[in-house]
């Protein structure tokens, strides 16, 4: 029957479509952190001469031109999603548990950051930091920037948790308990997981940002911005060392999560 | 203060914090955020705006007014032409994370196996996180003409020359911007088609619906909220994005947002920057008004 | 108890043509079997249910029949044309499913059109079609309303409007009842046989509730573990059991396992030591195990002796009272036998720990061989 064989070719059509587009996806990368042992100066193919100096030298000579910023990059994502999932945190609490006056507009006040451009954001904040309070560009600025940005989603995910754990809670007193030990027994083991993706997402999202790094970072030497910089001087075959470097931190992270996830007993 | 209560009952201090009702509770915890957002967004924002409107003298801002920054913007052919650009680019870019997202949202939501499902699910969305500089850079060693793909083409003797438009061109942007973004369109169209009953399916196709009618009918249907949400989210952050275009963009055709950098970058004319940032601003706040007017979010919340 | 109205009779005698022939139908999911060879063929214009505890293969079967699911073996015809092979969608077929599967994201004219759009139908055709069915459903008016906002006795008869817009030739309704509350449940019933009575169309009827099947049906058939047992009317099947499964799944019984009495055939010598006189059954040997099954209704309770082919003394254990009658449990000799009695007018109930007698004819009393 005609459509018992369309069935069939959808059905394999559709697993050969997921699977290219993820092969898609990944090659820039697995192609990357391969090359990154490449023994010729120039990354081209074929892949030979494997090798490990182009780490060395991260380590070494070059230093200053791609590890230091990319401590910067850490650091500013680091402060900004611990202050992010503070204040969005706080954001979310208010948006899931309480009224009170704009209580309605207010989830959308909370996400609007995320929704203009971050270039334009910088820019406003460059021109407010610098016109206006005559202040230095520095990775301070910067966080002060993205902060902004990733707010909207710790406020998002801690709101999302925190909605149906309210049940719970009332549920846990109903069956006898205080208030410090609903805290411990139904509010933590929530709110940690939640309070655990918004760090790392806000994470990653500053540390991926690059728009609002070259407007704000000024003497202060993030990654995008040295990249970019050896970048125009040409490829270099250490450019795949500290991105695979990046890409270890990142799949790490990532690895952390699950296990807290896993620890939360989600 | 003693902390072990009988249940029900509440600390000393915890006492004194449910005294105060509850609305005043709810403003104190809101207000933090708001009040950040004040300061670090609001203003910024208004800052440009009020930038956008004055007159510039010896790189001062003066106190009088103007519209000439807007009309310059607006009529410049850099930024219209950069504006279109990045327009079509943002909708092209929506229109392809929508097609080849939404079969792999449907295999996630409905075929996969649940162990198998996490880890794509994480392979998805790994790219998310990847820093946008180090896998554009990828590309780039991936598709120039020195690069992988062309040496292995040719090594096999499939072309002679090495292809010229895998980077530095529209189609290289497009598959850059599509390639970051794909996940944001494929989380919230997994999640809506993981409300999909496979019972539906069965009834459409009882009811007299070949397999493509059936998916036409419902799963497009009971999709559609998310494609929405995340068409949504890939065309603004399309259109807002710097550094693919950047990277894999070539000299070329300079992006909206790459031409107020390149102000910001070059000159100190910042008037004209602001009144560019000024009109995407407002093209945004049009697309979200449209948007939320013309559709229907409930299910989504 | 009920049973079938004269219609079911007159269906049976008259020579009827078959709408569906199954033969040897067989699915297997790797290791296991959930329908194992089942041949069963329904009449036209035949409401037969097929009943038998969870799991017994009866949802598998119905679903082979809509073409949902493929047959390892085995075929199914369909008013002569055979459609083992042939999809769900080219199949004569509209099921109802269990949960319904309205679309959520269609208003009720939608969901009802959806089968007559599929197949080509005009808007203006379809507009008209749909107010036809709501007033058949009674439910005029409600054309553009959203699903959810119908109550769960509305949504089932729009699922059914769905399905019948289509004119099927064989309509398949898996459980669709399980989800009402009792009352509304009767209620259906009856709409279900109206509406068959009303369109005169061949209706296939999967449930565990043996209440339904025998209060609807032409004829039922019961289904456990993958084979179907037996096929029949229901007043067939409720006081003919072919197995003990039977006898104890339709109804309640008091079913007793024993040895026929050699020398008189008519009496059988019961494990727990009653002997009782059974005269009713098919195809009786002249020795060997049996089970008897007495349906509760048949047993008269009393405080004298009872007047009866088989007659015993006994303690009454419990007393249920039920409304439109009472249930006793009367155990006669560590054997509790269940009876069910109207409530008597005049005389007082029983009461627990009084003595009683019990009582029914030989003719009560159905052997069944295996």
């Amino acid at each position: 029957m005609a459509s018992n064989v369309t069935r069939r070719l959808l059905g394999y059509g559709l697993k050969a479509w997921v699977l290219a587009v993820y092969v898609i996806l990944f090659t820039p990368i697995v192609v990357m952190v391969l090359f990154s042992f490449d023994g010729s100066p120039i990354p081209i193919y074929p892949l030979d001469n494997l090798t490990t100096q182009w780490y060395s030298q991260l380590f070494g000579a070059y230093y200053g031109d791609y590890i230091a910023p990319l401590l910067n990059s850490l650091q500013v994502a680091l402060v900004t999603s611990v202050i992010a999932t503070i204040l969005g945190g706080m954001g979310g609490f208010a948006i899931s548990r309480y009224e009170f006056t704009g209580s309605s507009l207010y989830p959308f006040v909370l996400a609007t950051p995320a929704m203009i451009p971050p270039l334009i954001t910088g820019f406003g904040m460059l021109a407010f930091f610098q016109q206006t309070l005559g202040l230095q560009m520095s990775k301070f600025t910067v966080v002060f920037g993205h902060v902004a940005m990733t707010m909207p989603f710790a406020a998002f995910i801690v709101a999302g948790k925190l909605g149906p754990e309210e049940e719970l809670e009332r549920a846990a007193r109903d069956l006898g308990a205080n208030y410090v030990q609903v805290i411990r027994e139904v509010t933590v083991p929530v709110l940690g997981p939640a309070l655990v993706a918004s760090l790392l997402l806000t994470f990653t999202i500053s540390f991926g940002e690059s728009a609002m790094v070259f407007i704000l970072s000024g003497s202060d030497t993030l990654l995008p911005v040295a990249l970019d910089q050896r970048f125009r001087a040409g490829i270099s075959p250490r450019y795949n060392a500290i991105s695979t470097i990046v890409v270890v931190i990142t799949f790490g992270l990532f690895t952390v999560a699950e296990a807290v996830r896993q620890y939360f007993g989600e | 203060m003693s902390v072990e209560t009988e249940p029900g009952e509440t600390t000393g201090v915890a006492q004194r914090l449910r005294a105060v009702p509850e609305r005043t509770r709810g403003a104190l915890v809101a207000l933090p955020p708001v009040a950040y957002l004040a300061v670090f967004f609001a203003i910024p924002l208004l800052t440009i705006l009020s930038f956008s409107v004055r007159v510039q003298q010896n790189l001062q801002m003066t106190n009088a007014l103007t519209l000439d920054h807007y009309a310059t913007v607006l009529t410049s052919e850099t930024f219209r032409g950069a504006l279109f650009y990045s327009v079509r680019i943002a909708v092209i870019t929506t229109a392809i994370t929508l097609v080849v997202g939404l079969p792999v949202s449907y295999y996630l939501a409905l075929k996969a196996d649940d162990r198998f499902r996490n880890v794509l699910l994480f392979l998805v969305i790994a790219p998310l996180w990847i820093n946008f500089f180090v896998r554009s850079y990828a590309m780039i060693q991936l598709g120039s003409p020195q690069g992988f793909i062309n040496g292995f083409l040719t090594s096999v003797g499939l072309i002679g020359e090495p292809l010229r438009w895998l980077v530095y061109s529209q189609p290289a942007v497009i598959f850059g911007l599509a390639s970051l973004y794909l996940p944001l369109m494929v989380l919230p169209l997994y999640a809506m088609l993981r409300q999909l009953d496979e019972a539906w399916l069965e009834a459409a196709q009882d009811l007299g619906a070949g397999p493509l009618r059936t998916h036409r009918e419902v799963t497009l249907s009971a999709a559609l909220p998310g494609m929405i949400l995340g068409g949504l989210f890939v065309f603004l952050l399309s259109l807002g994005n710097q550094a693919v275009p950047r990277i894999l963009g070539g000299a070329m055709n300079p992006t909206y947002s790459e031409t107020i950098l390149l102000q910001l970058e070059g000159s100190v004319a910042w008037p004209t920057a602001a009144a560019a940032s000024g009109v995407m601003m407002a093209f945004v706040v049009l697309v979200l008004v449209g948007v939320f007017n013309v559709f229907d979010m409930e299910e989504l919340f | 108890m009920t049973t079938s109205s004269t219609r079911s009779e007159s269906v049976t005698e008259a020579a009827s043509a078959v709408a569906v022939a199954v033969d040897g139908l067989r699915k297997e999911f790797g290791e296991l079997t959930a329908v194992d060879g089942v041949s069963l063929t329904i009449r036209d214009g035949e409401f037969f249910t097929l009943v038998g505890p969870s799991g017994c293969g009866k949802t598998t079967f119905l679903r082979m029949l809509a073409g949902l699911e493929d047959a390892t073996a085995g075929s199914i015809s369909i008013d002569g044309t055979d459609m083992t092979t042939v999809p769900a969608e080219k199949r004569p077929t509209s099921m109802v499913f269990q949960d319904l599967a309205l679309f959520p994201f269609k208003n009720v004219f939608e969901n009802l059109t959806f089968g007559l759009k599929m197949q080509g139908e005009s808007r203006d055709v379809r507009r008209e079609r749909a107010e036809e069915m709501l007033d058949v459903l009674d439910l005029q008016g409600y054309a553009d309303n959203e699903i959810e906002e119908l109550s769960g006795g509305e949504q089932q008869r729009i699922a059914l409007g769905r399905s019948l817009l289509t004119e099927p030739d064989l309509l398949l309704l898996d459980e669709p009842l399980s989800s009402l509350d009792v009352k509304l449940r009767k209620e259906m019933q009856l709409e279900l046989r109206r509406i068959h009575e009303d369109l005169e169309s061949t209706f296939f009827y999967v449930t565990h509730d043996q209440e339904v099947a025998l209060t609807a049906s032409d004829r039922i058939g019961v289904m456990n573990d993958g084979q179907l047992v037996q096929v029949g009317t229901p007043r067939e099947v409720y006081e003919k059991p072919a197995t003990p499964f039977v006898a104890e799944f339709i109804g309640d019984t008091n079913l007793f396992e024993g040895e026929i009495d050699g020398a008189d055939r008519t009496t059988v010598e019961t494990d727990s030591g009653l002997e009782l006189a059974a005269a009713n059954g098919a195809d009786r040997p002249d020795s060997g195990r049996v089970f008897v099954s007495v349906r509760p209704e048949r047993i008269t309770v009393s405080e004298s002796p009872v007047d009866a082919d088989n007659s015993f003394e006994g303690t009454v254990a419990d007393r249920i009272y039920r409304g439109d009658d009472i249930t006793y449990e009367v155990t006669v000799r560590d054997v509790e036998l269940q009876a069910e009695q109207p409530v008597p007018d005049s005389a007082e109930p029983l009461e627990p720990g009084e003595t009683a007698y019990v009582g029914f004819d030989r003719a009560s009393a159905y052997v069944i061989t295996e």
